[in-house]
């Protein structure tokens, strides 16, 4: 038994402890066991590759002909009161990974997650814990670049062994003080006015490595092979959170919240040199490669609410933070003497409803969000005239932005209505760009604007229309004079419906139906050029995007249920690709710079997912499920002309991904449960890159498929009380 | 070539596609003010006329002495009757048409004073599309927070909350089997880790960043060079709940980024040697250049060196 181990089981003990002396404590629990074993087919059954599988569910001992665990895969206890009041409830899920018995016992307890939910008169204690880990596919095929030919300047210095995941541990908890239960009888006047005491707090800590890609200046390398690399890097994050809250109702007038929260943030992994590279001809600098930064953060707020019986119901609120770097400083930071470098950002809403007549009634909202980034500009890294590095790109130093709409409801019955509703968004961007007696780019051709104005006004309903049929759906239209995007519509339509349909027959179907969609377009954008005489091609965006689906639940005859769900999604979003003589930052100074259109790009993305299976309950004592998934994926450029044909192959992705699960279960006795299953997973990666001279993206085959068998046993507390 | 010309794709009707619009939101007025309501259909959420006297929490359970496989009634949730009005008529009918089933207003009467989760409720996103508590919540359940129960056969390991959530949200579901997904059907995240099913989404303080931010500090800054949507929000490059592109992508590299940013010749044609400029983009050049951005410009959230965020 591991430190780890031994501890939760003292916490778990000392909580259990008060209540076993409850006389009238009654204790529902169950638990599975499960053994697991796993088959992963070529060629991804190496430790020391992330496999498509591997994502989401790290298997430890992959390599081995048959990685094997057995651990406990859940377990609930409940302790409950008289009539049955829950005082204590305890959850706990190790759903993909347990107790390895081949491979590395370093991490056996991935993928984890634990709640407890504590009842004492007047207390509500939930406390939570979550191991989890993500891996990430390797960018390039191997440390080397293989399948890159000769005289690329890709130069990965990253082992073949390195995996690039992360790994969250995290436990937290909010204990919320209800001091009416507390203090009853004496302090009901107290907390008539403060109902609610809270507190909460969050520890979480992260390691694991990334594949940095990063690229050096041409004054930084010597050769070809030294400017553009991937090099492995540590990661080594600690955040913590502490905060507290007031719940006020002074009078009963209104209900006013009151919180405050802290964080702290430290990435304690070292950040790399650029003159820490061992490479020949390197110069050495103070330049930092992808350094993250320590942070703290405040936020206070304010929430306000009121309600008018039935009638009508108001809330506000206001909310401030600070972000700020903290710790470490890099080199050119502090030659700069950008020491207070910090965000701080301003937030208040405000919301209400009100009936007007029986039926009818509005409401409405506004959002008012304040970024400000005001940072010391006049320092090296930014002033042109007083050296390299200099600010190119123009830089958001504050941000505004304004939300608000309101609505028209006619709710003639509680199940149907109909509302026309506007809602617009205005965005106000403070850009700064540099001297322009440098090399800067110009507001004339950036690429982000200071205003973005966004309006709609839609129709939404929601009825119940026969029996067992209900719809809801809202459609609407899209103006936007002003675009700080591209990708921001100036023009579009959108939808979005839901229906149902529960037929009342002895044979339940339920059927529900559902999708939504946007089409619309950005045709104010233009690529602009400060010599005159030079053409100023408009870059034109187009994008229909929508999804659509239906699910249902059959039950044809009593022990059989059937289920199934259809999924579709398409986006096409069509643009012009935009190419210049030279990059942007070279005008007016430097050189003239002339836009031209390339062949115009059709990006399409399709996706499907398909689901279907059932459940049978062979006897009384045993039922079996079956489920077949297929997901696909088809992400490409479409169009036929030069650009798209080069670019399609070397940026798509298809792929199909299908599972079968099967499961058998069966009660030996009340509360003894055993029960097999067997999962068969297969992706299927379609992609065929022709491998070309410096390419980035050649052929690295992901497929991947495996195999899951599972035997476990689930016991309750019935097993207990037999009769 | 302007957005207005066929590409040589087949495009629908603009006329078409806006008819088809209206009609369907005429439509949906039309059964809204027309429909008859199948009154026997639905709980009635309305007190019962005639009914005044309180029967007691006895006689209700000398019928239902289990409600779903529990004792009806926990002791924190007082007594049948303050939730189901009197019971007088339907006692005497035993018709449930003459009980009462608790609305949200009725929940809301004790449980909003003390919870500021449930502040924005009245202009929230479930109650303006017509939820009751009673959807998510039953009231006789002993589950952590009363959680109905709905178990997804698409999500074995899920947790509660996400089995409740997808059970209606299925497009959301279909989404997070995509390749690239938060891992929410893994069990490792919940849907309420992101977000808040009392709350009005429209209003919820903090910034388009500041959600995403409480999990990814290391993406939030402060940056010395910053990408501008890094600092206004997540979502216009990233879709939460799942794509076929890694890192969450919306659109797939290089079109998420050319679609927004020119690419200069200067550079991006300089493979080996230097092409002219205004050279086709050729196999070599398009594999290198135009395939991830993000392969030079690694530091695309921001960074502390470079304004063009190479590292």
């Amino acid at each position: 038994m591991t430190r780890s181990m031994r501890s939760g089981a003292t916490v778990i003990a000392m909580w259990l402890l008060p209540f076993s002396a409850l006389a009238d404590v009654e204790a529902k629990w169950s638990t599975s066991v499960e053994a697991v074993v796993k088959d992963f087919e070529s060629p991804v059954n190496d430790d020391d590759a992330t496999g498509f599988f591997d994502l989401y569910e790290f298997t430890s001992g992959k390599s081995y002909t048959n990685p094997f665990q057995l651990g406990i895969s859940d377990l609930d206890l409940d302790l409950l009161g008289a009539q049955e009041t829950p005082l204590m409830q305890f959850r706990f899920q190790s759903p993909t990974s347990n107790l390895s018995l081949t491979g590395s016992n370093e991490t056996p307890f991935l993928n984890q997650r634990a709640d407890l939910f504590m009842r004492p008169e007047g207390v509500l204690l939930d406390l939570d814990y979550r191991r989890m880990r993500t891996d990430e596919l390797r960018l390039f095929p191997n440390p080397s670049g293989i399948g890159t030919e000769t005289a690329s300047r890709f130069n990965d210095d990253t082992s073949a062994g390195d995996r690039f995941y992360t790994q969250r541990t995290r436990v937290g908890g909010a204990m919320r003080l209800r001091l009416g239960e507390l203090l009853e009888p004496r302090g009901q006047p107290l907390a008539e006015n403060l109902p609610e005491i809270s507190l909460r707090g969050r520890y979480e800590k992260r390691d694991g490595q990334r594949q940095f890609r990063y690229m050096l200046d041409s004054n930084d390398w010597s050769s070809p092979t030294s400017s553009w690399r991937a090099r492995t890097s540590k990661l080594d994050q600690r955040v913590g959170n502490a905060g507290a809250g007031l719940v006020l109702t002074p009078g009963g007038l209104f209900t006013l919240s009151l919180d405050i929260d802290g964080e702290s943030f430290r990435e304690n992994a070292p950040a790399y040199r650029v003159n820490q590279i061992a490479d020949p001809g390197v110069i050495p600098s103070t330049a930092t490669v992808n350094f993250i930064p320590d942070t703290d953060r405040i936020t206070g707020s304010a929430q306000l609410q009121r309600r008018f019986g039935e009638r009508a119901a108001l809330y506000g609120g206001f909310q401030g933070t600070s972000l700020k770097q903290v710790g470490n400083f890099t080199p050119n930071q502090l030659a700069a003497g950008l020491r207070d470098n910090a965000v701080r950002s301003y937030s208040a809403n405000a919301g209400g409803n009100l009936m007007i007549v029986r039926g009818v009634s509005a409401n409405a909202f506004f959002k008012y969000d304040n970024r400000d980034n005001r940072i010391q500009r006049n320092t090296m890294l930014f002033n042109p005239s007083t050296g390299d590095p200099n600010q190119t790109s123009p830089f958001l130093e504050a941000l505004e932005e304004l939300e608000a709409g309101g609505e028209l409801v006619y709710r003639p019955q509680s199940t149907h209505l109909v509302a026309l509703g506007y809602r617009g968004r205005w965005v106000n961007r403070d850009l700064d760009f540099a001297d322009p007696t440098g090399q800067v780019i110009l507001p004339t051709n950036t690429v982000i604007r200071d205003d973005s104005n966004i309006q709609q006004l839609y129709l939404r309903g929601r009825a119940r229309l026969l029996r067992g049929l209900g719809m809801s759906a809202e459609a609407g239209y899209q103006s936007a004079p002003n675009t700080g995007y591209i990708r921001e519509l100036t023009q579009a339509y959108y939808f979005s419906f839901r229906g149902t349909y529960s037929a009342p027959t002895s044979h339940p179907l339920d059927f529900a139906l559902f999708g939504n969609g946007e089409f619309g377009k950005n045709t104010d954008f233009q690529q602009r050029s400060e010599a005159p005489g030079f053409s100023n091609p408009n870059r034109d965006f187009q994008r229909s995007n929508y999804s659509y689906g239906v699910t249902a639940t059959y039950m044809p005859r009593k022990p059989l249920t059937l289920f199934s769900s259809f999924f579709q999604h398409r986006d096409a979003q069509m643009f012009d690709l935009v190419r210049s003589n030279a990059v942007r930052y070279l005008e007016p100074t430097a050189a003239a710079v002339s836009f031209f259109k390339d062949n115009p790009l059709d990006y399409r993305a399709d996706l499907t997912n398909v689901l279907f299976g059932g459940t049978y309950q062979i006897s009384e004592r045993t039922e079996a499920t079956i489920s077949y998934s297929y997901t696909h994926s088809n992400s490409h450029f479409e169009g036929n002309n030069a650009t798209s044909n080069t670019l399609r192959d070397a940026s798509k992705i298809l792929s199909d991904i299908h599972s079968v699960d099967a499961r058998v279960g069966h009660w030996l006795a009340d509360g003894l449960r055993v029960y097999v299953g067997y999962r068969f997973d297969d992706y299927l990666d379609h992609t065929t890159v022709p491998a070309g001279t410096d390419s980035v993206a050649t052929t690295f085959d992901r497929s991947t498929r495996q195999h899951t068998g599972t035997l476990g046993v689930t016991l309750t507390s019935a097993l207990l009380h037999r009769p | 070539m302007t957005a207005g010309t066929d590409r040589g794709r087949p495009r629908s009707s603009k006329r078409g596609r806006a008819a088809l619009l209206g009609l369907s939101a005429l439509a949906v007025a039309c059964a809204t003010v027309l429909a008859p309501i199948p009154a026997q259909r639905f709980h009635r959420t309305t007190a019962v006329k005639g009914a005044v006297e309180h029967v007691g929490a006895d006689e209700c359970t000398a019928c239902h002495d289990q409600v779903e496989g529990h004792a009806p009634i926990a002791a924190y949730h007082g007594d049948c009757e303050s939730c189901h009005g009197p019971g007088e008529r339907h006692a005497e009918s035993e018709d449930v048409a003459d009980i009462r089933f608790p609305s949200s207003e009725d929940c809301l009467a004790c449980h909003e004073a003390s919870r500021t989760t449930h502040l924005s409720w009245s202009t929230g996103e479930h109650e303006r599309s017509g939820v009751m508590c009673s959807d998510c919540h039953n009231p006789h359940s002993r589950e952590p927070h009363l959680l109905r129960q709905p178990r997804q056969v698409n999500f074995p390991h899920a947790d509660a909350d996400t089995q409740l959530c997808v059970s209606c949200h299925a497009d959301v579901a279909s989404r997070l089997s995509l390749p690239s997904h938060h891992p929410v059907r893994e069990g490792m995240l919940s849907c309420t880790d992101c977000h808040a099913p009392h709350g009005d989404r429209r209003t919820a303080l903090g910034g388009g960043t500041a959600l995403c931010s409480g999990c990814h500090q290391d993406h939030a800054g402060p940056w010395v060079f910053e990408h501008a949507p890094v600092a206004e929000d997540c979502t216009l490059c990233h879709n939460p709940h799942g794509t076929a592109t890694v890192n969450l992508l919306d659109t797939n590299q290089p079109a998420l980024c050319l679609s927004c940013h020119s690419t200069p010749d200067s550079w991006h044609l300089r493979v080996g040697a230097a092409l002219p400029v205004g050279s086709p983009i050729n196999g070599t050049v398009a594999s290198a250049f135009y395939t991830r951005c993000t392969d030079c410009h690694g530091a695309i959230h921001g960074s502390y060196e470079d304004p063009h965020l190479r590292k």
